[in-house]
């Protein structure tokens, strides 16, 4: 077989990386795991605080996250291309919606709060409000490193594919958290 | 080069971990005592068996103390890789001496809670509680370390970095995993709780895992250090030997 009719195949992004996504990926299965557990072995209660959730929030920011994801891939291929300004754009639209999850997120809780549920209400909410606050708070890393990635490459001179292993490094961060999210819906808003 | 006492202090990390599992096998830790136990049954842990507790405590403050030759090790480490400003080796200094407060404070309270067993059982709980709720939920002066790590690992542009980049991020992914450790205080018992899955046996098993591949990358560096000393000294050895002939 002779290679070089293949394509060149690479690890994407910063092959390092790779440890830090399989092992948030392993530690949020796990988490999963055991809220599908629980849930097997308590359904009735699990059902029925799941109807407490609004799942508009729950709709409204998976559509949020999704888009984001579709805003960085462009971004990135923006960078590929060296289209600088076109790059920066993508990348605030990442940023815009991954403000607009937070909002909607804090509204959801805010929500909840006051309508007298916590943590502890049941175990549903303890899930509940662990799988969303972990994963909240992988939103607010993602939306420190998509800052990073907007200025490096708004005020970097040189060109914007010297940065492109960095872009893509920041990339795959943010799908994971879109990823996970999906996931979190599923389990949290839809699954009975 | 002071390879010997690097590497000793290198060497303190693995002794560190030892000494801290043969003192918690010895006072019967892992499982850990629940967070749901009545008064009389946490009392009742301390006094059916306080002399191997009060044993197995005294190996546990001796490994904290091994902590601080690795703490000294990878900050000498660290600093060669910062240069002249080690802004994230002198964090990492207060972070680890942080973090050895945070292992002794719960020790001397385990201490006290085996130290008058005929003290009333809410008592020896609140000294059990005092005990757990810091040793398991203030991950706080620890995390800085992975972060510092990290930052330090990325400056490094050598040809063989100190923490190679999958180093630097699975410190990162220590961090992320640690974050939430604060929230063992809402639980009495579940997964989250300091006895359970994500609130004691995950972080745990992880932590041990960084200080294994931190220990081993530290007696790496050591290693490279003291050849590229040696063949320093060589060449300028047959330098001068030029010279004079």
């Amino acid at each position: 077989m002779d290679n070089a009719f293949l394509p060149q195949r690479r690890i994407p992004g910063d092959p390092g990386v790779w440890i830090l996504i399989l092992g948030d990926l392993l530690v949020f299965a796990l988490l999963f795991f055991f809220f599908t557990h629980d849930h097997a072995s308590s359904r009735e209660l699990f059902n029925s605080a799941q109807g407490e959730l609004n799942q508009a929030y729950g709709v409204i920011n998976t559509l949020f996250l999704l888009t984001s994801s579709w805003c960085i891939a462009t971004a990135l291929k923006s960078a590929q291309q060296g289209k600088r300004e076109r790059c920066v754009r993508f990348t605030l639209a990442t940023m815009l919606f991954g403000v607009g999850f937070i909002v909607v997120k804090l509204l959801e809780y805010v929500e909840k709060i006051k309508s007298g549920i916590t943590i502890l209400t049941n175990d549903f909410f303890m899930y509940y409000f662990m799988l969303t606050g972990i994963h909240f708070f992988h939103v607010m890393i993602g939306m420190g490193v998509l800052t990073y990635l907007c200025l490096k490459v708004r005020n970097d001179q040189s060109p914007v594919s010297d940065n492109l292993l960095l872009f893509e490094t920041g990339a795959i961060y943010w799908h994971m958290v879109d990823l996970l999210w999906i996931v979190i819906f599923y389990l949290l808003y839809l699954m009975s | 080069m002071n390879y010997k006492s690097q590497m000793i202090a290198a060497w303190c990390g693995p002794g560190f971990i030892i000494c801290m599992l043969i003192g918690w096998l010895i006072i019967g830790f892992l499982p850990p005592l629940a967070p749901s136990w009545s008064p009389e049954v946490t009392a009742a842990f301390y006094q059916e068996n306080p002399i191997r507790i009060r044993f197995g405590l005294l190996f546990f403050m001796w490994a904290t103390a091994l902590y601080l030759p690795f703490a000294g090790v990878l900050t000498v480490q660290m600093m060669r890789i910062e240069g002249k400003a080690p802004v994230w080796s002198f964090a990492q200094v207060m972070a680890s001496a942080g973090n050895v407060v945070t292992l002794t404070f719960p020790t001397l309270f385990w201490a006290v809670a085996a130290f008058r067993l005929d003290r009333s059982p809410e008592l020896i709980q609140l000294a059990n509680d005092l005990a757990w709720v810091p040793f398991v939920g203030m991950t706080s002066p620890f995390l800085i370390i992975p972060i510092a790590i990290a930052i330090v690992g990325f400056m490094d542009k050598s040809e063989t970095p100190t923490f190679p980049r999958w180093a630097c991020y699975y410190n990162i992914f220590v961090v992320l995993l640690l974050l939430p450790g604060g929230v063992i205080t809402v639980f009495h018992d579940g997964p989250f709780a300091w006895n359970g899955v994500f609130g004691f046996w995950l972080p745990l098993t992880d932590w041990g895992i960084w200080f294994l591949i931190t220990c081993i990358l530290l007696m790496k560096s050591i290693k490279r250090q003291s050849a590229a000393a040696r063949s320093a000294e060589c060449s300028s050895l047959s330098d001068g030997l030029r010279f004079v002939v």
